[in-house]
């Protein structure tokens, strides 16, 4: 017996010192989830097992975790009573603020807090809730969800596949495509210059923009490129006109003879990576390419730093939500930019990047909801041409008012927020009917010019360690860009370890999948 | 064995209640103790059970009873990161760079303000010290970044009056070390002295009499009178700060960092905080912190033995 205790008291000894020693840090992460649990708000409704029959008299309660699209706005505003008002509900809507998104979920969802409706983002989320047997498949309803089986004919739901035939999750719908090439118009037109269409003109562009001081102030502080790092990965998107001359796009899929090769890894990457340290030495990329964010970035744009990179097109026209022409303007008021093209390369050139069609934000319903039924409801309803023009839009004739085939939005980007719209993007399909002729021609374009990606729609269950790849490759490209000797075996050397680190297995894997969805 | 068993029940009883005496005696005490103890107890201790998802393939749906015992597993998986040593070594040298340069400042620090004659230039000088503690990493970060900026920070310009061109500091892996470091003694200097001035006026003035009597010179007073005399606290502080060791400043390193200098600047905390937690590997991120503070622990217990044996008082 008192050995027993002395060995009981040793640990209880060694416990505490090893818990004074992470009180003072940040190792709460290896004990922490078994004691967080997220206070359920108001867990009061306790409404039998939905008979959706009954319910057209009592409105049946729904809880949803959403993301928080407007933070700060409550869901108490006039959109979702008209939600709630269409199909006979109430909502309980939490939402769960971006940042960290899907982690908060998690802890929200193992802490036996159960919503109905769910949001998620990734792919890899995604597959792990449906390896747990948590989504409900909504292809098996579709006969009593027509505007939701119609949301998605197109393709979509072909997208949203998984191996077991079923459907789980509804894809937020947008633009397929946000970036293209862009030049300052005004600099190139003091220059004396053209939109360039070959590689080599684009690195005289680049010289003359970063060296031959386009803005006229005298002093070096413009460059042709610059990028940003993002949740500590490294962004590549903004350099893709390079890549593509080279006929690749890094952390992305390329189809070559009836194959999936991973851009970032083959021989043109090299290529594009030796043209972009050569820019880097002739002072052409901005050095603070991989200190600055995404806001910086944007920033440096907007501030007339950044003049040929690979960015948003609507930088061309002022009627869009997200208005980056006024304080374009407001900045300098010359500045205008131009779109241009693919960059002829040595060999075939590739588009740009399009964006997935799996969406960057998913709705799902939890297969453990007691109202199936009702939450179908909501989300056929917003798929709906009704409900999705009125979550785009808001009220005709309050909101915004049609003229030909112009529809005016008659609030402010503020007002419309109060008020809710697009604030519950459910099964959102965003609409451009309020666009301006000039933007419908750039998002055309856009679309024209876009690379579509071979494997985009295809579900690969096993897919954990992309993430962790992408950083990877995020991090050796920036050592090679900023070297100041031959990049070669630098290249050598990460392909190797790239494809050791995982990225055989996984090009294995979506090879797989590729070759079981074309047999189909 | 009925009785027997009785019998034995009420000795240790009556033995109890004189025993008890002493603590009813100081029971107001005991009861403020209480909400301490009840602190560590709870949040401490308790969670103290989560250890056990690093013995476990965990499934967060499944929870702790549910999922599956995968033994040693997930530590060998650790170690065969093959970034794990990298990280680890990392967060070693940015840790041990931080109390070599760091742990002394505050104590010179200290003993130059303890110098200073003007009390109201003295509290000046302080305040201005302390004030950077207050501020949080993610503005330092945006300080720093301001400054360092190459194209238009105040740096840049330093550079341009030697007609040097402009470099990224923060893109650069050696500089970048010197900038953690750097930062991290800045913010918390004028903190670190508050201790070692309330333990200099607990030095004797008399023996600073006697030995400018003797004809000591300042140096000779500060090497054989002061630094004795503050001894024991700045041995107390060293074990506490070495039992951190393997907090190499996470909140720091995750604003600061970039993709430039991820391979000398990644670190256990902000690893795991990335992969495990971020990413759900939760079993991966329990087996790190589990190591982590295993080496946190044998660590403070090789301090305090050290100290032990130069006839020091340590912890226990």
């Amino acid at each position: 017996m008192p050995n027993t205790y002395k060995k009981v008291m040793l640990v209880a000894i060694a416990a505490s010192v090893l818990a004074g020693c992470s009180s003072n840090g940040n190792s709460e992460s290896s004990v922490k989830p078994s004691s967080s649990s997220s206070p359920s708000p108001s867990s009061s409704s306790t409404a039998s097992p939905a008979s959706a029959e009954a319910s057209k008299e009592a409105p049946t309660t729904l809880k949803l975790a959403v993301i928080e699209m407007y933070p700060g706005v409550s869901f108490d505003n006039k959109t979702t009573h008209y939600i709630e008002e269409k199909t006979n509900t109430k909502l309980e809507i939490t939402a769960i603020p971006g940042a960290d998104f899907e982690n908060k979920l998690q802890i929200m969802l193992a802490s036996g807090d159960k919503p109905d409706i769910i949001q998620l983002g990734t792919d890899a989320l995604e597959m792990k809730f449906t390896k747990s047997g948590l989504l409900l498949p909504l292809n098996a309803s579709f006969d009593k969800t027509p505007n939701l089986q119609k949301f998605g004919e197109d393709g979509i739901w072909d997208a949203m596949k998984h191996s077991d035939g079923n459907v789980y999750a509804i894809p937020i719908r947008g633009s397929a495509i946000d970036n293209i090439p862009i030049y300052r118009k005004d600099w190139l037109d003091k220059l004396g210059l053209k939109v360039p269409t070959t590689i080599d003109e684009y690195y005289a562009v680049a010289d003359a923009f970063s060296n031959k001081d386009p803005d006229g102030n005298g002093k070096k502080d413009t460059y042709a490129l610059s990028g940003w790092t993002a949740n500590g990965g490294f962004d590549l998107s903004t350099s893709d006109q390079v890549f593509g001359a080279y006929g690749t796009l890094p952390n992305s899929w390329l189809l070559q003879d009836g194959k999936l090769v991973w851009g970032s890894i083959v021989p043109g990457a090299l290529d594009a990576l030796k043209f972009l340290n050569k820019m880097y030495k002739g002072k052409m990329i901005d050095p603070e390419f991989v200190t600055d964010n995404s806001a910086r970035f944007k920033d440096k744009v907007l501030k007339g730093v950044i003049g040929a990179p690979v960015y948003r097109y609507f930088l061309m026209d002022s009627s869009n939500l997200n208005n980056y022409y006024e304080p374009l303007k407001q900045n300098n008021p010359n500045a205008e930019f131009v779109e241009g093209g693919i960059l002829k390369g040595p060999g075939d050139s590739v588009g740009f990047r399009m964006l997935t069609r799996r969406g960057w934000l998913k709705t799902a319903v939890l297969n453990s909801s007691p109202h199936v039924d009702a939450a179908l409801r909501v989300l056929d309803f917003l798929a709906s041409d009704e409900g999705n023009k009125y979550m785009n839009y808001g009220e005709e004739g309050v909101d915004y008012k049609v003229e030909g085939d112009l529809l005016t939005k008659t609030i402010t980007d503020d007002q419309m927020k109060q008020e809710g719209i697009g604030q519950l993007r459910l099964a959102f399909n965003a609409l451009y009917d309020q666009t301006s002729p000039r933007y419908r021609e750039l998002f055309d374009y856009a679309h024209k010019i876009g690379y579509k990606d071979p494997a985009d729609g295809l579900v690969v269950e096993n897919n954990t360690k992309q993430v962790e790849l992408d950083q990877y490759t995020g991090q050796q490209y920036v050592k090679m860009i900023m070297s100041d000797g031959p990049i070669d075996n630098m290249f050598a050397d990460y392909v190797a370890e790239w494809k050791k680190r995982g990225g055989d297995a996984l090009t294995q894997a979506f090879n797989d999948a590729y070759q079981e969805k074309n047999k189909q | 064995m009925e009785t027997v068993h009785t019998y034995k029940r009420e000795e240790p009883a009556t033995k109890r209640s004189s025993r008890l005496h002493p603590i009813y005696k100081d029971r107001h005490l005991y009861l403020m103790l209480l909400p301490g103890l009840l602190f560590f107890i709870i949040f401490k201790y308790v969670p103290l059970y989560g250890i056990v998802i690093a013995f476990q393939d965990y499934d967060i749906f499944r929870g702790i009873r549910e999922s599956e015992w995968v033994g040693w597993d997930t530590f060998k998986e650790v170690f065969a990161y093959s970034d794990f040593w990298v990280i680890f070594g990392n967060t070693l040298q940015i840790s041990v760079y931080k109390i070599l340069f760091g742990f002394p400042a505050p104590i010179v620090v200290a003993l130059l303000l303890n110098e200073l004659g003007n009390r109201y230039f003295k509290k000046y000088v302080q305040t201005i010290l302390y004030l950077p503690h207050f501020i949080s990493w993610v503005v330092i970060s945006g300080i720093v970044l301001t400054i360092m900026s190459p194209t238009n920070g105040v740096l840049s310009i330093v550079y341009e009056w030697f007609g040097m061109e402009p470099k990224n500091l923060l893109a650069d892996p050696t500089a970048f070390r010197i900038i953690l470091v750097a930062s991290d003694i800045w913010k918390d200097l004028g903190w670190g002295t508050i201790i070692y001035l309330a333990a200099l006026t607990q030095v004797d003035p008399s023996l600073y009499e006697a030995a400018t009597v003797d004809g000591a010179s300042k140096w000779r007073q500060t090497w054989h009178i002061t630094l004795p005399g503050i001894r024991n606290v700045i041995v107390l502080l060293l074990i506490l700060r070495i039992g951190l060791l393997m907090n190499a400043g996470f909140e720091q390193i995750l604003v600061m960092q970039n993709s430039a200098v991820l391979e000398v600047s990644e670190i256990l905390d902000t690893f795991v905080f990335k992969f495990g937690l971020q990413q759900g590997n939760y079993s991966f991120a329990t087996a790190v912190g589990l190591f982590n503070s295993l080496i946190a622990l044998v660590l403070i217990l090789g301090a305090q033995w050290i100290s032990k044996k130069f006839g020091e008082e340590g912890l226990m």
